[in-house]
């Protein structure tokens, strides 16, 4: 969190000048009625452009920051995604996550997000998520970011985790793959 | 941390902190690297009383998990690591640091956090009631224990940031940092992967190996970047 991108100056009054604040409300309000034992905090004053799961003594919270949710080439799709994508971390079985194994790891953060996670927000909220339509729209933001590497297709395997490559993790969400089945930690950074 | 977008240089400082404080086995030894930690701490060398730098401390832990590469490998990042750990903390913090970590890596009987069995290092942007960097809760000394899913104990040592600022720069941050009086050697943990790649080749593979790099050249810094990924 300390090393990520922010949004500059002026996106960020661009978008505070739209409607963009009462569609983020709306989003949350349904969340928070889908998922009502996690809190959700929209921190609009940090512009960093990520979002984060966190769990601290038994309180388990899901953070938007204002990167991400102002950011201009998001909309409702992609928001409601990587919020289902963060109470994955919380919700989702599976492997863990390295930083805290209170946490699932981001593959399968992933898949239950595009699995579970989007069912439980249209049945308790009515909330709907067009997947591709998300995907389309982070594929602006992540492909600067995460650039593909070409040279060969790598499979998606069912051993190792996707998660730190943008276009296998877009790959896996479209095709909604199972993520690896480690009981521990399937992700390395060092 | 569940960041929704990967940050390299976060996770690189996250990481190896997890495995130093982790109670995986040692590749070369019998003790845990958080059992080899304590050892160390209570045994040989208080790094954690003032006598010591946080910035140096860092540096040292985290190579003697990789076995000598500097981390964040990028350097402009490494700086402005160093350079909050070594200036622009809050005495508070680090009083807050030394204290966590001092109850983790002492004896049991001063604290029950020196049995947990390992210890996770996290980042988060949040307002804080210093109007700067804590750690989590508000700068306190005592770490909270937690139980995971096998029954484990474990603590999570949380830095809170502030402000809506990239880190500030410090291109002549010293890179290592310079060591503190009475530094005793942290068990070197790993071979540096590049030496143990060699080690483990036989004799064919070399031959082999050195045929390949005459005929085919010098690779290019893609190609050989995927080379190492794919082999994690």
């Amino acid at each position: 969190m300390l090393f990520s991108g922010r949004l500059s100056e002026q996106e960020v009054r661009e978008a505070k000048r739209t409607n963009r604040q009462s569609v983020l409300e709306i989003i949350l309000d349904d969340f928070r009625k889908a998922f009502p034992n996690l809190t959700f905090e929209l921190q609009l004053d940090f512009t960093i452009i990520n979002a984060q799961a966190i769990k601290l003594e038994d309180k388990s919270t899901v953070t938007l920051y204002g990167g991400l949710a102002l950011h201009p080439r998001l909309g409702a799709n992609s928001l409601t995604f990587i919020l289902l994508h963060e109470v994955g971390h919380h919700l989702a079985t599976g492997c863990r996550s390295g930083r805290d194994p209170s946490l699932a790891c981001e593959c399968a953060s992933d898949c239950w997000a595009a699995t579970a996670g989007m069912n439980t927000l249209l049945e308790k909220s009515g909330r709907s998520l067009q997947m591709r339509t998300a995907l389309e729209e982070l594929n602006r933001l992540m492909s600067p970011i995460q650039p593909e590497k070409g040279g060969y297709t790598k499979r998606i395997a069912s051993s190792a985790c996707w998660a730190t490559e943008w276009h296998l993790r877009r790959r896996a969400l479209l095709e909604q793959a199972q993520s690896p089945t480690n009981s521990g930690c399937c992700i390395t950074y060092i | 941390m569940g960041g929704f977008i990967n940050s390299q240089a976060d996770n690189e400082i996250c990481e190896v902190l997890n495995k130093r404080f982790s109670d995986q086995t040692i590749p070369s030894g019998g003790q845990t690297y958080i059992g080899a930690l304590r050892d160390h701490f209570q045994n040989k060398e208080n790094f954690l009383n003032g006598g010591h730098h946080l910035h140096r401390v860092f540096h040292r832990l985290a190579t003697s998990v990789t076995g000598g590469t500097s981390v964040p490998k990028v350097a402009k990042s490494r700086f402005r690591w160093l350079f909050l750990l070594r200036k622009n903390l809050p005495a508070a913090v680090t009083t807050a640091i030394r204290g966590q970590l001092t109850a983790i890596l002492g004896p049991p009987a001063t604290h029950p956090a020196g049995a947990v069995d390992y210890v996770t290092f996290l980042t988060r942007h949040v307002p804080t009631g210093t109007g700067t960097f804590e750690l989590w809760s508000q700068n306190s000394t005592v770490p909270v224990i937690y139980t995971d899913a096998n029954g484990k104990k474990y603590c999570k040592i949380v830095l809170e940031c502030n402000t809506d600022a990239p880190l500030a720069d410090n291109p002549n941050e010293p890179d290592p940092p310079t060591p503190d009086g009475g530094e005793t050697n942290i068990t070197a943990t790993t071979i540096p992967a590049a030496k143990k790649t060699k080690a483990k080749k036989s004799s064919s593979a070399k031959k082999s190996s050195a045929k390949k790099k005459k005929a085919a050249g010098k690779k290019t810094a893609g190609k050989k970047a995927k080379k190492g990924k794919s082999r994690r």
